[in-house]
């Protein structure tokens, strides 16, 4: 574990920024063995002003005072060498079932079809059958990257993006499947909506995922869609501890 | 309190951002130009991370309903107080009733108001955006509260400069980013060299440049970006992240500005031609 977690690259992007570049595969328990790091290297360092993760790396920036970043990358790589599996202990792998209506929401699921000579039954059933892995947060505030997705099913995304994508809308691109927090143009293929709300500015944190976080999603008809979508139901409740 | 008669082509609340939130896809947000910023608030005896109204272009019409300390900051605006014409980047006072108007804005222009804009905060900050906070911008009608500064402000005491001629520069300063190792000898040169045009589409997500490029790199694995990255559009097009951009990207990173550059570029009249300098670090 800690060999593999200890193979990274650091480079500035600025004199106060500095990129780390992991060479692990992506599992979940690197993934979160990512973010275990960066909430001690938060923790330590009161220079610093602000870090984003994604996939393999975290960008760090440090705030506009004297800070030398000669200085600070000796003290990551001080950090990471010290970093053990142990700390991974207490951060157990959390699963969330989501509920999505294929059925009616589905925009692209004809498309899919027509290029995969899969019917849309299979699709759906590709779409559900796999614990997918939250690999980070981006795009929008709250966007799900997850992946990998079924090789009978990953699209491209379109080649023009569609001006509103509606809130909750479950989509491919490649080997990644994400949902849409809130409506946004965007350019994935539409294959289902959730009526959960998955990002509340009016909860700390707002979203309850993190990287390496287990994501499945189940199928729900329209009117269990509607049900949910009136009820102001919390997404905890979809979380299953395995 | 204040009341907008009219809101401008874009006004906003702005403070220097929301930092805790990045890895939940939520941007940085915050004053296009963070320089502006902390000067327009240590002209009112601000801290520097006051939340401000920004304005771009033209500004809106305000009603004061209380006396305050105000003032506006921009490289260059134009001020009317009940119709005459005011100081910029100055301290003005005014009395209930009064109305200022705020016109011809090169590119942003700050109102700071000695104590505290009361607005909603999301997420640690009140700068505003459009899934984070109720209201991505100000509207007509729209009424905002002052909370009055705690220290009494001594006028004579405000007497800080800032030098507005560094505006005038036509050159960014830039560290080159990894994807920028993979440009052939000739696509370096041109960056270095050829001055950039900059594109009337750009807004507080991003700058483009009018220049199309003729490297079409391939697409990376999503990484974390910040304001001030330039990456290259799968169209060969130059774009600067600015402060409401996303906080993840997987088109290719050439450059990242400094961050007095970031200030520098976003008040840049648009159409206008800017240059390259290469830093070192180390």
């Amino acid at each position: 574990m800690s060999q593999v977690f200890n193979k990274y690259k650091i480079y500035f992007t600025s004199p106060r920024s500095l990129i780390i570049v992991w060479e692990f595969d992506l599992s979940s328990k690197y993934i979160r063995a990512l973010q275990v790091f960066k909430s001690q290297v938060l923790s330590e360092d009161k220079d610093i002003q602000f870090i984003t993760s994604a996939f393999k790396s975290i960008l760090i920036k440090y705030r506009l005072n004297n800070v030398n970043i000669l200085d600070k990358k000796k003290s990551v790589e001080e950090q990471l060498n010290w970093f053990k599996e142990k700390d991974l202990e207490d951060t157990k792998s959390r699963l969330f079932k989501i509920p999505v209506c294929y059925n009616g929401f589905g925009l692209d699921l004809q498309h899919i079809s027509n290029q995969t000579k899969l019917n849309q039954s299979e699709i759906i059933k590709l779409h559900t059958g796999q614990v997918y892995t939250l690999y980070f947060i981006g795009f929008l505030p709250g966007f799900l990257y997850l992946g990998d997705v079924d090789k009978r099913i990953q699209m491209p995304r379109h080649q023009k993006p569609r001006p509103k994508v509606e809130k909750g809308s479950v989509g491919i691109a490649e080997n990644q499947t994400g949902i849409y927090p809130m409506s946004s143009p965007g350019g994935w293929q539409i294959i289902g909506q959730t009526p959960v709300e998955l990002f509340d500015v009016n909860q700390n944190p707002p979203s309850p995922f993190q990287p390496g976080d287990k994501i499945q999603f189940y199928t729900i008809d329209q009117s269990e869609f509607e049900r949910l979508n009136n009820s102001e139901i919390s997404i905890q409740k979809f979380k299953h501890n395995d | 309190m204040i009341e907008l008669l009219s809101s401008g082509f874009y006004t906003s609340i702005q403070d220097n951002g929301r930092f805790n939130y990045t890895d939940f896809g939520a941007p940085l947000s915050g004053a296009m130009d963070q320089n502006l910023l902390s000067f327009a608030n240590l002209l009112v005896g601000n801290s520097t991370d006051q939340a401000v109204i920004e304005m771009a272009f033209i500004g809106p019409k305000l009603k004061f309903t209380k006396a305050q300390t105000i003032a506006i900051s921009a490289p260059k605006v134009k001020v009317f107080l009940n119709g005459k014409s005011v100081a910029i980047n100055h301290q003005l006072f005014v009395k209930p009733n009064d109305i200022l108007e705020i016109k011809s804005i090169q590119n942003w222009a700050y109102l700071s108001i000695n104590g505290h804009l009361i607005s909603e905060e999301k997420l640690e900050s009140q700068s505003q955006y459009h899934s984070i906070t109720t209201n991505k911008n100000l509207k007509k009608g729209d009424i905002l509260k002052i909370k009055k500064s705690q220290y009494k402000f001594h006028k004579k005491h405000s007497n800080v400069n800032y030098d507005m001629s560094i505006y005038d520069c036509n050159t960014l300063q830039v560290y080159t980013l990894p994807e920028y190792q993979k440009l052939s000898r000739n696509e370096k040169e041109i960056l270095s060299t050829k001055a950039f045009t900059i594109s009337e589409k750009s807004n507080r997500m991003a700058y483009q440049f009018e220049e199309t490029f003729e490297n079409r790199l391939d697409a990376i694995n999503s990484v974390p970006v910040m304001p001030g990255v330039v990456q290259l559009t799968p169209e060969g097009k130059l774009v600067v992240l600015m402060r409401d951009a996303q906080v993840t990207g997987g088109y290719p990173r050439i450059f990242q500005l400094s961050e007095s550059s970031i200030n520098l570029l976003s008040q840049k009249p648009l159409k206008s031609q800017i240059n390259f300098e290469i830093l070192k670090l180390k």
